[in-house]
């Protein structure tokens, strides 16, 4: 590599660095905010079922309550490669749901396979960066993550709207109300990404938020 | 523990090294020494390893001090006749030649040094099906016959889905322990995905001991192109936070939010929530492996843009795909069988699996990348179509199958782990198929229908097994097979073999300990020393 | 694709000739051991509405005997009688069993028998109702644990049905309602799910329950969806099946109909119309006063029957997709007495052999019905435009009295009598489910009719619904919902689902 130009990207990345730090100090929020401001679902008692039984959310339920919840298109919500349908295609059969035309299976498989959890990840994380972006756009029309504030480099601004859009994101996935203990967790979580990746922490929280809750057991079953 | 010697690759024994060396072989920069011979133009020349082949890294294919081996299982779907391949009949060997399916003289051929028999034959249909067909089955003997060994079979069944799960099973000669199940078991402790399974029907039939041990249970593969897509959550999805922040959402998830919930609370120990719970702990690490590009070794393309979705498919594509021409994402001019052959390879040389299987499926292929001279892949329902047209199936599929394990061969030989030796030696390709067909013909047809027979025999290539060998007979007034004594191997006209043999046989050839099984010693089909 | 753009001699020169891999039917066996078990125990699950496996005594199929045969066995033997088809003496022999665990799981054969799990077999036991048995004391106040949750019940309706979770209003209002008003709407929501391309479209559950009775092939697809070599359209078959399920049709009419079924999309809705029965107007080869449903399309006789002589695979398949009784595995068999159903090896299959005919006298007399009815024999000849045997006029293709492909044909077997001289007499009258048939309409009408079928047609929305096959716990709910699906419901698959999702296998948590 030309010595000038290591020497261009160097000099670049330091200043990036001092100016992201810098910023940092100004727009992080002092205290973590820990404590949910909205009212949550109380945290009830649920004790161990002794039927036990669940179902596995298969591909195309997957499919139609991602579109739900979600409000994103069911075939452009996540295409591998930008354009092969992850769920009625690449993904369908780790998704839960057989492929009768063409592999000869006849029946859905009786349990998850190797791919399973990957899959059912890739789609989510498809759907909620895709949700994500389109709240971002137009907060005040936003689905989940409405009114959330980011500061201008994109750090979560407190605002009742961040307990509000986990809120949403419970009733729209679960039809309960999240606990404050679910409320405290992702909001914790938000600390976590931006010790990380101080960048666009904000808009990391918003789909990873988003992809915990919907790559949760409540979501791979119900 | 000297710097050097741990680069040698003599003490490694720890799973991560090993699974990371593994990788690096398949990712690195070195030039394996790989010379394609394949059935279609190949010479009678032996093993293509040449001086330039991967360095050793035998320690990698150590498991408690012992050589790990290696199961390949071929499921021959739908029949193979030992009659139409290694145990053809010269119609001048038969006084009931007419009325059997003998060939004429002119297209068997003895193999050299071998007991066995090849077919090269030219068709211009397969029954109604108008294309062209040409075997060369005597260059696969030729490359091959010192370490192939048939063993003579009478099943038990000519119903499709139970003749393929016993012939992996042995007709539940030890708990109802599949053949991959057991190999698995055995071998398989610390690797990360011991048994694939990408065939169908009886063939992917899970076994049925209940002492088995869960991590030698088979994955299912439903379609080998996309299946390394599932070993990633995030990696070639644009816009996806980084790893390190998806580990974080995972954590919050897994230790957190699951934990919680109202829902986990009460139906937390369902059985198939606590699998899925032990299947993500696995994804990380599949992750940490790059499996999702190491096992994709397709060419970037318009319809398959993988490195503008920062992807990276296994640097060593190019050698691949001449050596699996037709291999590719789903699509058209894209053979499936091969894509799964290669992925056995892949899977294996990686240090991951210690069992694979893989062979013909149900449904019709056609090779289309040449339009005017289209060529048959697959019949509808494999072997089975020699209800209609056994002569033409039993040809084009033979072919298929062989091609198909000469370019799998022709990489495990290539893939070194010790010194002067290769993945190859330590190998057992078995060719499974649940029955042989009908021994009788029409007077005067050169092609003919033919239904289910018990009697057959099967095949088995490896360094491992007694090469060269027909383990029984056949007579020639029949086509029946018989079988042999266990011990001494001498052919005995009054005995037939049953699946349990030829388990033990596999079983005891690859070093599997059986305790309690009860299994015959299988002495004769285990290589000479 | 609709056959009447389309000359029949082009479908002809597409459609491959295949035979079906997965259901072979040739094996060992003694099959009057079922049939005796049941008439000893006719009350075991084992014996309801389905045929009981040769694995309840066998080592998957005959003859190795798992321990509970072994058992049998060796009871026989000690009271020193012969095992032959005397009920009472087998009910005595075994009695001595009943309190045994022959296969060493921990449950006795007795309640194995009852509770209708293999005694057999160690893998398989008994399961107890976990809210009698093992009830947890802890509270729960997100689920109503062991008792029927309206709210649980609803979202598991809009998941399975639907597809997808209710939305946020619409679960709050439900959960407002009146415990009674629940139930109501409850009902109301099934029929609104009932409805949505979730459930009946193309792909939907429904049409995915089909699955497994059409088998389709995907690299001969033709028509919609086309593979690269398309030969055959199957959806024809799909559009019947669907349209027998929903809509308060009569499911029997998947093996019954004489007509052929449309499909369309009608603003993000798929509607089927059932069509008059004109022979190829309505995409359908076969003469209308032939059919019976699925077992007579296009796909069924070409896939399943082609050129082969005797439809044993055929039957073998429908047996499986409509019965859930696997003639591969000798489940199912009945004995017919083969002087009275004329069982000869008409085919020189060599099915007469004694080790053959122990199965094939009663496969075999199942196969004659469909003597008359053509898949693919003869095709070659009419592609060639040959006046070949069996094909008097080539002028009259289409005409019972002819070989045409596809179609009933009087002419058939003289046909393939130059290939199998015997073929001829091979009657068309034969049996099913121990029923003397007179042809196959009489043999579709015997199996839509049986237990078995309304118990497997009850099975498959089970699955869907449950998560899973009937437990043992479950038989009685079972066993109701599909008696009355035949008797209450009149075959009307939205009726029965409304009273399965009212089960506490559906609504308790």
């Amino acid at each position: 590599m030309c010595p000038k130009f290591k020497q261009s990207i160097i000099n670049i990345s330091i200043m990036i660095v001092y100016w992201w730090t810098l910023s940092g100090c100004e727009i992080r929020p002092k205290e973590p905010p820990v404590k949910p401001n909205v009212a949550a679902g109380q945290d009830l008692k649920a004790s161990l079922s002794s039927m036990n039984e669940v179902q596995r959310r298969r591909s195309q339920q997957l499919k139609n309550s991602l579109a739900k919840i979600l409000v994103v298109d069911k075939q452009g919500m996540c295409l591998e490669l930008g354009k092969h349908p992850c769920i009625d295609q690449v993904h369908r059969v780790f998704l839960g749901s057989m492929d009768a035309y063409n592999a000869s299976q006849y029946q859905n498989p009786s349990s998850a396979s190797i791919g399973s959890v990957g899959a059912l990840e890739r789609v989510v994380l498809s759907a909620c960066i895709m949700r994500a972006g389109m709240d971002l756009l137009n907060p005040s029309q936003g689905v989940i993550f409405k009114n959330i504030k980011t500061s201008i480099d994109g750090r979560l601004v407190e605002d009742p709207a961040i307990d509000e859009s986990i809120k949403t994101l419970y009733r729209r996935a679960f039809t309960r109300e999240p606990t404050s203990s679910e409320i405290t967790h992702l909001r914790n979580m938000y600390e976590e990404i931006y010790k990380t990746e101080p960048i666009a922490a904000g808009r990391n929280w918003m789909v990873l938020s988003c992809f915990s809750v919907l790559t949760s057991l409540e979501m791979a079953f119900f | 523990m000297g710097k050097n010697k741990k680069r040698d690759g003599l003490y490694i024994n720890d799973r991560r090294d090993f699974l990371t060396r593994a990788g690096q072989l398949l990712m690195g920069s070195a030039a394996y020494g790989v010379t394609p011979q394949f059935l279609a133009g190949c010479t009678n020349k032996g093993s293509p390893v040449s001086s330039s082949a991967v360095p050793a890294d035998g320690p990698l294919y150590l498991k408690e001090g012992k050589k790990r081996k290696y199961l390949f299982v071929f499921s021959a779907m739908g029949g193979a006749s030992i009659n139409d391949s290694f145990l053809a009949m010269r119609e001048s060997e038969s006084k009931n030649y007419q009325k059997l399916n003998c060939f004429p003289d002119r297209l068997v051929t003895q193999g050299e040094g071998t007991d066995f028999r090849a077919v090269d034959l030219k068709m211009e249909t397969v029954g109604p099906l108008p294309f062209d067909i040409e075997t060369t089955q005597s260059k696969f003997l030729a490359k091959y016959g010192k370490e192939i060994m048939v063993t003579t079979l009478t099943g038990n069944t000519v119903a499709h889905p139970v003749g393929q799960a016993r012939c992996v099973n042995g007709f539940e000669a030890w708990n109802g322990r599949t053949l991959q199940e057991a190999v698995a078991a055995y071998y398989g402790s610390d690797l990360l995905i011991p048994n694939v399974n990408m065939a169908t029907l009886g063939f992917a039939e899970n076994g049925k001991d209940p002492s088995l041990p869960r991590y030698a249970l088979a994955e299912q593969v439903a379609n080998a192109a996309i299946f390394p897509f599932g070993l990633d959550g995030s990696l070639g999805i644009q816009g996806a936070p980084k790893k390190s922040l998806i580990d974080i959402a995972r954590r919050v998830r897994d230790d957190k939010l699951d934990q919680e919930s109202p829902f986990f609370k009460t139906f937390g120990q369902n059985p198939q929530i606590r699998e899925w719970i032990e299947r993500r702990k696995k994804l990380p690490e599949y992750e940490r492996l790059n499996l999702i590009n190491k096992l994709n070794p397709f060419a970037n393309s318009t319809r398959f843009p993988f490195t503008s979705f920062g992807l990276e498919p296994n640097t060593r594509g190019d050698l691949f795909r001449e050596l699996f021409k037709n291999i590719g994402p789903p699509g058209p001019e894209t053979d499936d069988l091969q894509n799964q052959a290669l992925l056995a390879y892949l899977l294996v040389a990686s240090g991951l699996t210690c069992s694979v299987t893989f062979g013909l499926g149900m449904n019709v292929a056609v090779d289309i990348t040449e339009p005017s001279k289209k060529r048959l892949w697959n019949t509808p329902t494999g072997f089975d179509y020699s209800h209609n047209a056994h002569r033409g199936t039993q040809a084009l599929l033979w072919q298929r199958t062989l091609d198909t394990i000469d370019r799998l061969i022709t990489l495990l030989r290539s893939t070194q782990t010790a010194p002067g030796e290769t993945l190859w030696d330590h190998s057992l390709i078995y060719i499974a198929t649940e029955f042989g067909r009908d021994k009788t013909k029409e007077p005067n047809v050169t092609e003919f229908t033919s239904g289910h027979n018990i009697n057959n025999g099967v095949v088995m290539i490896s360094p491992l097994v007694n090469g060269g060998k027909v383990m029984g007979g056949i007579d020639p007034e029949t086509l029946l097979t018989y079988g042999f004594d266990p011990e001494s191997g001498v052919p005995d006209p009054t005995r037939t073999m049953t699946d349990k043999h030829i388990y033990a046989g596999i079983l005891q050839a690859l070093g599997v300990e059986t305790p309690g099984a009860n299994l015959p010693l299988m002495k004769s089909m285990l290589k000479r020393s | 694709m609709r056959l009447k753009s389309i000359q029949l001699k082009q479908i002809i020169i597409g459609l491959f000739v295949v035979i079906l891999l997965a259901t072979g039917t040739e094996g060992l066996g003694r099959p009057f051991g079922p049939e005796l078990f049941c008439r000893a125990y006719p009350d075991s699950p084992s014996c309801k509405g389905t045929q009981l496996s040769c694995a309840y005594c066998h080592q998957v199929v005959p003859p190795e005997l798992n321990p509970f045969g072994a058992s049998i066995k060796s009871e026989y033997t000690q009271a020193n009688e012969v095992f032959d088809n005397n009920e009472q003496v087998f009910r005595d022999v075994t009695r001595n069993l009943l309190s045994q665990d022959s296969d060493s799981d921990g449950f006795s054969n007795q309640l194995e028998i009852e509770q209708g799990t293999l005694p057999g077999f160690k893998a398989s036991v008994p399961q107890s109702n976990r809210c009698q048995s093992n009830a947890t004391s802890g509270e729960n106040e997100y689920y109503k644990l062991c008792q029927y949750d309206s709210d649980y019940a609803y979202k598991k309706i809009w998941n399975v049905v639907c597809g997808e979770p209710p939305s946020w209003d619409e679960f709050t209002s439900f959960k407002k309602l009146a415990p009674d008003s629940k139930l109501v709407a409850l009902k109301q929501q099934l029929e609104k799910c009932l409805e949505t391309e979730h459930w009946i479209g193309k792909d939907g559950v429904v049409w995915e329950i089909g699955h497994y009775k059409i088998r389709p092939v995907g690299s001969v697809k033709s028509g919609e969806d086309e593979s690269v070599i398309g030969l055959v359209d199957y959806y024809d078959d799909y559009n019947i099946f669907v349209y027998s399920q929903i809509a308060g049709h009569d499911a029997r009419d998947v093996l019954l109909a004489d007509y052929g079924v449309k499909r369309e999309k009608q603003s993000d809705r798929t509607i089927y119309t059932r069509l008059t029965p004109v022979r190829l107007d309505d995409g359908i080869v076969m003469q209308p006063e032939y059919r019976a449903g699925l077992l007579t399309s296009f796909w069924t006789l070409g896939f399943y029957l082609n050129y082969t002589a005797v439809a044993r695979v055929l039957v073998a398949q429908a047996f499986n997709g409509f019965l859930g009784i696997s003639l591969a595995t000798l489940q199912g068999l009945g004995t017919v007495d083969p002087a009275e159903s004329h069982f000869e090896d008409y085919d020189d299959k060599g099915v007469t052999k004694p080790q053959c005919a122990e199965c094939h006298r009663t496969i075999d007399p199942m196969t004659y019905p469909f003597r008359n009815y053509n898949g693919l024999t003869g095709s070659t000849q009419v592609l060639a435009g040959k006046n070949a045997e069996g094909l008097k006029d080539i002028k009259r293709l289409g005409d019972q009295s002819n070989l045409t492909p596809l179609s009933y044909s009087k002419t058939r077997m003289e046909y393939l009598a130059s290939k199998y001289p015997k073929i001829e007499q091979m009657p068309e009258e034969g049996y099913v489910l121990g029923q003397k048939v007179a042809n196959l309409r009489e043999w579709a009408s015997v199996v839509a009719n049986s237990d078995q079928f309304a118990a497997q047609t009850v099975k498959d929305y089970w699955k869907v619904l449950m998560g899973h096959e009937p437990l043992a716990y479950e038989q009685e709910e079972f066993e109701r919902a599909w008696k009355n699906l035949k008797t209450v419901h009149q075959y009307n698959i939205n009726g029965m689902l409304a009273e399965l999702i009212m089960t506490e296998a559906f609504g308790v948590p």
